[in-house]
């Protein structure tokens, strides 16, 4: 296992753009906190019926299968489709599942003309209404990028929303990490660029690549992958070392610090992304990878245009191997620049 | 700290000069590498490989998934075989370029080892051939888990399978870090490459034995897939009954649901057959009336169902669909009311539900007739659920449950010969549960009408063979109940003795106990056991309740003795098939204990609800004679006649 540590979780005074970026996605988090959980829970509470989501498969097959072609649904769903209608009720509850997210579904089937069971139809089409009502305003919907709410803000509030305490853990210290390097090698600035920058080609890529869908994309991974990407590529194109904790044996010294090689964190950080986003099935998955392909796209970029020199660092301290973890003197900050 | 820190100078190039023949290769190197760094190194190109893998993966993952998704069984194999096959290729590749360009892996090369070729002096880096090789076995290696790597410690230089088919080997330039074997350990090599071998053989054998057992399974698979596909996940039996019947067809909706109804009614398939094809009925929109009805069928909560109800039938009542919806209707509202029965409410029923009842006959679906019989068995008409059992039903279940309830129907109208003759012949043509069901009935009744006899120990026989193959048959009361009487009858005291150990079930046991005491001639202890159960029971249900209550009936020498039983006989519900059977025997003790009046009121509510049985008839007439209330005799007489049933009168035609 190698993790990489770069210069640690430094302190808010020396980098703080990166504290910035930092509380405002913990605010988010905690103001929509409440919210967040009993919107969740009433949406459980109706997906969670065995009859909706039984009669809500019937009618999704019926949906799929009056549709000709394969651009609206997938292959997949008319499969699907096809074993449902004849009778297979596993199929039938795996549909009532996906109909939530697929967003063909979500936008007509209130006033579609669906034939058959009219009693549980009934019942299924008042639980329905209720479940896009909660989904109006459950905050996730409203701050997350999706089908309901994509406007030009939701491209950037949808970078400090996440779907849970695990999600906001992991992104924030992949945040502080890298983005604390950058602050304090490059300046703030570079920080604000690569996270709103990479967020919004992030997005910009979800919907091109994925296509935006009824459940809202949410997250500040796009962003922290472009400043991983950017940390990577450029640590790579100068030939730095990054500081990593790796441990391979419970033995004492197979484990602790080295310096290792840049690309290491694009091996092992971003080449995951790939993969996952080349064996995900469509209509199914949590996590957004094309989003984060995005984000590190832009971080390539970023790391191009600072190699030829269209960006430039006010700091002027590159990289350095350093084989101590003390920081500069807080006085070279004034070389810098004015970080917010 | 393990990993070289890369900023020390480049160490790639293997120095030349000094073969490993050398004596100053002691002091120079390289040194066979330790195990440990190798498994560090391992780990290490673990986490290296490891993303790359999963991209060269991908495509295949996602088939596997869909092909999940979709149960498509043959689909996924293939992909997860691909997705293995690409995996080893990837790592065969791996290992070899790396180990070609740099001299070692990235792990290998963290940790400062190298592999060197032993055919070529000077500590050289393999040939392209060599490094194949080694690169091959390797993942071999990998496939089986690792295990042939406890090779290494085979030899003293370290070198386990793959290095020794190469030529090849892992060393080290650090003198420190190099492996040091104390001795030449025969110990060591022997248990290592004896390990490698046993491990290796059972691998062998269990593979060959996976792979035949894939290929069986494989072959039922398919067809199973197969069949499945041709008749859209409907249940087998119902596939099975319209496959034996010549008119009906399978791509029939029609058919397959009246099957199913019929099958379910009778109780040959679980609810569930009915529900999923009423479901498949309902969203093709085909048999709408039928679909909605099969779906409130299976409904067990009535609420639920009586929507359903309403869809089958909003019409006016004519139509096959919504006789049947009258019929269930009209035993539903019965066993709603628990309390107070409304007698004129009830007769009202009765009129409708007769109505449609006179309309069903041979050509109704069977379905409709079973449920028609089930109704009138239910309202104890058996003459009428006999005529139209007479006719012939088509499905497998529905004529197992045509002659259960033949012979049943024959025993309670008290034509005791036929219902006999009908029992063997419908012993004959049941499966083994059935013909246990029909024997525990039998027994019980046969017992507990008129003692233990000759005619009793036929049917019994079949409850004690069963129980005797499969004690677990005692944990159904009806068959528990069957089994005691069977013992006792026997008169064995000994089983008798171990039954009250052996019983699931706490009455069930203390009433053995009473007929073992009965048995040994302690009558006045088995009549005050027998009180405190009646007493002691909280339900007026129970098969045992039953058992004690007709026990008790039958030792008792005086009407005091016999109060128990009649108490608990008020409690009990009358539309269950206890109370006619505690009924019957309570009228026929309490006329030879001689107590003419109450025999004479008990007479009279058993012919409240019993019409057509003939003993109770006659002793109730005893009883009004000795009573002296011949007016009563007259009624019962003439109100014997007088109750018609018309569908007595048109199958008589």
């Amino acid at each position: 296992m190698i993790f990489p540590v770069l210069r640690g979780l430094l302190s808010p005074l020396l980098i703080p753009v990166t504290f910035l970026l930092f509380s405002l996605n913990l605010l988010v988090f905690i103001v929509t906190l409440g919210e967040n959980e009993e919107g969740d829970r009433k949406i459980e509470a109706i997906l969670s019926n065995r009859s909706f989501i039984e009669t809500q498969g019937a009618a999704f097959a019926q949906m799929i299968s009056r549709q000709d072609g394969a651009s609206v649904f997938s292959p997949m769903l008319h499969q699907l489709a096809a074993k449902a209608l004849n009778g297979d009720s596993d199929s039938r509850r795996l549909l009532g599942n996906l109909a939530v997210r697929n967003a063909t579904f979500m936008r007509d089937a209130e006033n579609y003309d669906f034939v058959g069971d009219e009693i549980a139809l009934e019942k299924w089409r008042s639980a329905f209404k209720e479940l896009k009502s909660v989904q109006a305003e459950h905050p996730t919907y409203q701050w997350g990028l999706s089908r309901l709410h994509n406007g030009w803000l939701q491209y950037i509030t949808y970078q400090f929303s996440h779907s849970g305490i695990v999600h906001l853990f992991w992104n924030m210290v992949f945040l502080l990490l890298f983005g604390g390097f950058v602050e304090t090698t490059l300046g703030g600035s570079f920080v604000i660029l690569s996270y709103l920058g990479g967020g919004l080609l992030g997005a910009f890529a979800y919907s091109k690549l994925s296509g935006i869908s009824s459940s809202p994309l949410v997250g500040a991974s796009a962003a922290v992958s472009a400043l991983i990407a950017f940390v990577g590529i450029v640590g790579m194109v100068r030939k730095r070392k990054l500081r990593f904790f790796y441990w391979l044996l419970p033995a004492e010294g197979y484990y602790g610090f080295a310096y290792l090689p840049s690309w290491l964190v694009l091996l092992v950080m971003l080449l995951p992304d790939l993969g996952g986003y080349l064996a995900a099935t469509r209509d199914f998955g949590s996590v957004a990878y094309s989003a984060h392909l995005g984000g590190a796209a832009w971080g390539f970029a970023m790391a191009a245009a600072l190699s030829v020199g269209l960006l430039r660092s006010e700091r002027e301290k590159p990289f350095r191997a350093q084989h101590s973890s003390q920081i500069e003197p807080p006085g070279d900050s004034q070389n810098g620049p004015k970080a917010a | 700290m393990v990993l070289e820190d890369f900023s020390l100078p480049e160490r790639g190039a293997v120095p030349r000069g000094g073969s490993f023949q050398s004596s100053s290769h002691e002091e120079r190197g390289p040194w066979p590498a330790s195990p440990r760094d190798r498994l560090a190194a391992t780990v290490a190109d673990f986490i290296v490989f490891l993303p790359i893998l999963a991209l060269v993966i991908a495509p295949f993952s996602r088939e596997a998934r869909e092909a999940q998704i979709l149960g498509s069984e043959e689909a996924w194999s293939a992909a997860v075989g691909s997705a293995l096959a690409a995996g080893f290729f990837a790592l065969l590749v791996y290992q070899t370029l790396t180990v070609l360009v740099f001299g070692a892996t990235p792990g290998k090369l963290a940790l400062g080892l190298r592999v060197v070729s032993t055919s070529l002096p000077g500590g050289h880096r393999p040939r392209p051939i060599e490094a194949f090789l080694r690169a091959l076995f390797w993942c071999l290696e990998v496939c089986l888990l690792g295990i042939p790597w406890l090779a290494v410690f085979s030899n003293e230089r370290r070198r386990p399978v793959h290095d020794r088919v190469a030529d090849t080997e892992v060393v080290t330039y650090s003198k420190s870090r190099r492996a040091v074997p104390a001795e030449p350990s025969l110990v060591e090599m022997s248990l290592a490459s004896g390990f490698q071998s046993a491990t290796l053989a059972v691998c062998a054998m269990v593979l060959t034995v996976e792979i035949t057992r894939i290929q069986t399974r494989y072959a039922s698979l398919e067809s199973k897939i197969m069949r499945l596909e041709e008749e859209g996940y409907v249940c087998p039996e119902i596939k099975e009954a319209i496959d034996k019947s010549s008119v009906r067809r399978l791509d029939s909706t029609k058919d397959r649901l009246e099957t199913a109804l019929s099958l379910y009614l009778s109780g040959a398939v679980e609810k569930i057959c009915v529900e999923a094809e009423a479901e498949l009925a309902l969203w093709k929109n085909e048999e709408a009336p039928l679909a909605y009805f099969a779906k409130a069928v299976a409904f067990e909560d009535i609420e639920k169902a009586e929507p359903y109800f309403e869809k089958a039938c909003d019409e006016s009542m004519r139509g096959d669909v919504c006789k049947a919806v009258a019929l269930i209707r009209g035993s539903v509202r019965e066993a709603e009311e628990e309390g107070e029965r409304d007698r004129d409410a009830e007769n009202q029923h009765e009129r409708e539900t007769l109505k449609v009842l006179t309309s069903i006959d041979e050509t109704s679906p069977d379905y409709l007739r079973t449920l028609a019989v089930r109704y009138l068995v239910e309202k104890r008409d058996n003459e009428s659920a006999l005529s139209l059992l007479d006719a012939a039903m088509s499905f497998d279940g529905a004529r197992d449950f045509a002659a259960q309830e033949r012979a049943k129907a024959l025993w309670r109208l008290g034509r005791k010969e036929e219902a006999r003759a009908a029992l063997t012949s419908a012993l004959f043509l049941l499966g083994p549960e059935g013909r246990l069901n029909l024997a525990q009935w039998f027994c019980r009744n046969e017992v507990l009408a008129s003692g233990c006899s000759s005619e009793s120990t036929a049917a019994c026989s079949q409850v004690r063979e069963a129980v005797n193959d499969n004690e677990a048959w005692l944990h159904r009361p009806e068959i528990a109940s069957a089994y005691l009487h069977t013992v006792s009858c026997s008169a064995k005291e000994e089983s008798l003795q171990s039954l009250t150990e052996r019983l699931p079930f706490m009455t069930g046991r203390r009433v053995a106990a009473a007929l073992l005491k009965a048995q040994k001639g302690e009558r006045r202890e088995a009549v005050l056991e027998l009180q405190e159960i009646l007493k002691g029971s909280s339900s007026n249900r129970g098969v045992f309740l039953t058992d004690a209550n007709v026990l008790l009936a039958s030792i008792a020498e005086n009407t005091d003795e016999l109060a128990p039983v009649q108490s608990a006989w008020s409690r009990m519900d009358e539309r269950s098939e206890g109370w006619l059977t505690v009924g019957r025997s309570l009228l026929k003790n309490l006329v030879r204990l001689g107590s003419w009046d109450a025999a004479l009121t008990t007479g009279l509510k058993l012919r409240q609800e019993d019409r057509f049985d003939r003993e109770s008839l006659e002793l109730t007439l005893l009883a009004a004679k000795k009573a002296g209330r011949p007016i009563v005799e007259q009624t019962l007489l003439t109100g014997a006649e007088r109750r018609p049933s018309s569908l007595q009168k048109r199958s008589r035609k």
